[in-house]
């Protein structure tokens, strides 16, 4: 067979996250959208919607309108019961709620809440639970990327063939994550934060002369709550085990790099507000050749 | 595995699962499509998505004469040319690509050929990168590529002539010549 031949045959997967983006995209045009209920039965080409967009558009301004006065109508119903029965302290500030504090995640919301030349990183030793590593998910707008990773990790019949596989054990509860405003960090460093961070989470990762096999994916939230992933490229090269881990970590580090630094990574994507690494186990799992999972039982991902 | 006609009618109809179904059957398609013109694997996805959304978009003007999955790859085809002119590629230019992350070793099974050539096509500069696809795996005569690219057709067939000479040493050095 030809290279011409062999080239038109291939395929690639997308990432987990292409079909969120197009997903949100296509909502976003008027396409077919199952969150949008009975709307979405409304036809979205041709004639059809050519005529509804118009009067939506006519509309708007008074949905916006009506929202707007709902909106200060309920704020001053709230503001009401916690207002002081004296007279207010003039030099007293509104009171702040940080948002992050619902999620019992330490997120920093700008520079001035942490030292801006450190990220902050959740430690992985002591791995998220499940439901903490659901919730960074959430927050990141994707439909809970571990699950494979965290389910794969709690089956007592997969076995661990190797010093990597059982890092990536370890970690899999909790995925080795690093949360911090990307335009203002620093913009240069002897090591970036996610070779760092690796090498924190095992020193193995980083300086031994066999890192491993499998695959990085770096997970970038945008505040828009568009995720997306770059799945590392690098495959297993069974013959230069520490090529491929030092190839794969140059490449996050300089992905990292890319996003602090606030280069739009495609042109017109902004810059996001946090960036996760995942040791994707599962991924891992299977170029290990380690024993299949039971399908007797129902994956927690099947419905 | 349902037919494109139906699939294509169902989304149409706005429903949602077919819009799934027929993402998912022509997403890796088309990504694979992409993948040959971008060396980045994030732009490679951008113009698949966009792509996806110009199928999606254009679906009531697709008139049953041909392939749809043709149709499909030739939005895909036309997106890819889109975004590398609006990065104002130079596909006259034989300057090379900033890195070429070929694969290290010559041991490849047949599950990592594709990908180890495809990679080979990766490390091309852009113009000889995007000749070679439009011509050898697209299946465009060099008078409409020159028309697309804004090149002469001499040009188009010298960037041909050496993407083939490169691609071939490339494809020699990493052991995948061989025709299996």
């Amino acid at each position: 067979m030809r290279i011409e031949d062999e080239l038109r045959e291939y395929t690639a997967q997308p990432s987990e996250a292409a079909w969120e983006r197009f997903r949100a995209s296509r909502a976003a045009s008027g396409g077919a959208d199952e969150s949008r209920g009975a709307a979405a039965a409304e036809p979205a080409f041709g004639a059809a919607a050519a005529e509804r967009r118009p009067r939506e558009r006519r509309l708007s301004p008074l949905w916006w309108s009506a929202a707007a006065g709902a909106a200060v109508l309920v704020g001053a119903l709230w503001m009401q019961p916690q207002a002081p029965q004296t007279a207010p302290d003039p030099g007293s500030a509104p009171l702040a709620v940080p948002r992050a504090a619902t999620d019992g995640l330490s997120v920093p919301q700008n520079a001035a809440q942490k030292p801006a030349e450190a990220a902050e990183f959740v430690p992985t030793s002591a791995p998220l639970s499940r439901k903490q590593t659901t919730t960074l998910a959430a927050r990141a707008g994707a439909a809970d990327p571990s699950q494979d990773l965290v389910a794969a990790a709690a089956r007592p019949d997969l076995s661990i063939s190797s010093p990597v596989a059982e890092l990536l054990h370890n970690a899999a509860g909790g995925e080795l994550a690093l949360t911090e405003n990307a335009s203002k960090g620093p913009k240069t460093g002897s090591i970036g934060p996610v070779a760092a961070h690796l090498r924190a989470a095992d020193p193995r990762l980083v300086e031994a002369a066999s890192p491993g096999t499998g695959w990085i994916r770096l997970d970038v939230a945008w505040e828009n709550g568009n995720p997306y992933h770059w799945p590392l490229l690098h495959k297993n090269e069974p013959a230069d085990l520490d090529r491929w881990g030092r190839t794969a970590l140059a490449f996050a580090q300089k992905q990292w790099e890319r996003i602090r630094s606030g280069e739009r990574l495609s042109g017109r994507l902004p810059v996001p507000e946090e960036l996760t690494v995942t040791l994707d186990l599962k991924k891992v799992s299977q170029r290990l050749a380690l024993p299949p999972l039971n399908r007797s039982e129902p994956h927690p991902n099947e419905p | 595995m349902e037919p494109f006609d139906e699939l294509i009618a169902r989304c149409l109809r706005r429903e949602p699962a077919a819009e799934k179904l027929l993402y998912n059957r022509l997403a890796p398609v088309l990504l694979g499509l992409c993948r040959r013109y971008f060396d980045r694997p994030e732009d490679a996805e951008d113009a698949m998505i966009q792509s996806l959304l110009t199928v999606f978009e254009k679906l009531p003007q697709f008139r049953y004469e041909g392939s749809f999955e043709g149709w499909a790859k030739r939005i895909a085809v036309h997106t890819s040319l889109m975004a590398l002119r609006q990065r104002k590629v130079d596909f006259s230019s034989a300057a090379d690509v900033a890195s070429s992350d070929l694969p290290a070793d010559d041991s490849f099974d047949r599950a990592h050929r594709l990908d180890a050539l495809v990679a080979c096509v990766q490390a091309l500069p852009h113009g000889y990168r995007t000749v070679f696809n439009l011509y050898a795996v697209e299946g465009y005569s060099h008078a409409e590529i020159a028309q697309e690219l804004g090149i002469s057709e001499a040009t188009s067939k010298s960037q041909f002539s050496r993407a083939r000479a490169r691609l071939q040493v490339l494809v020699t050095d990493k052991g995948l010549n061989r025709a299996d």
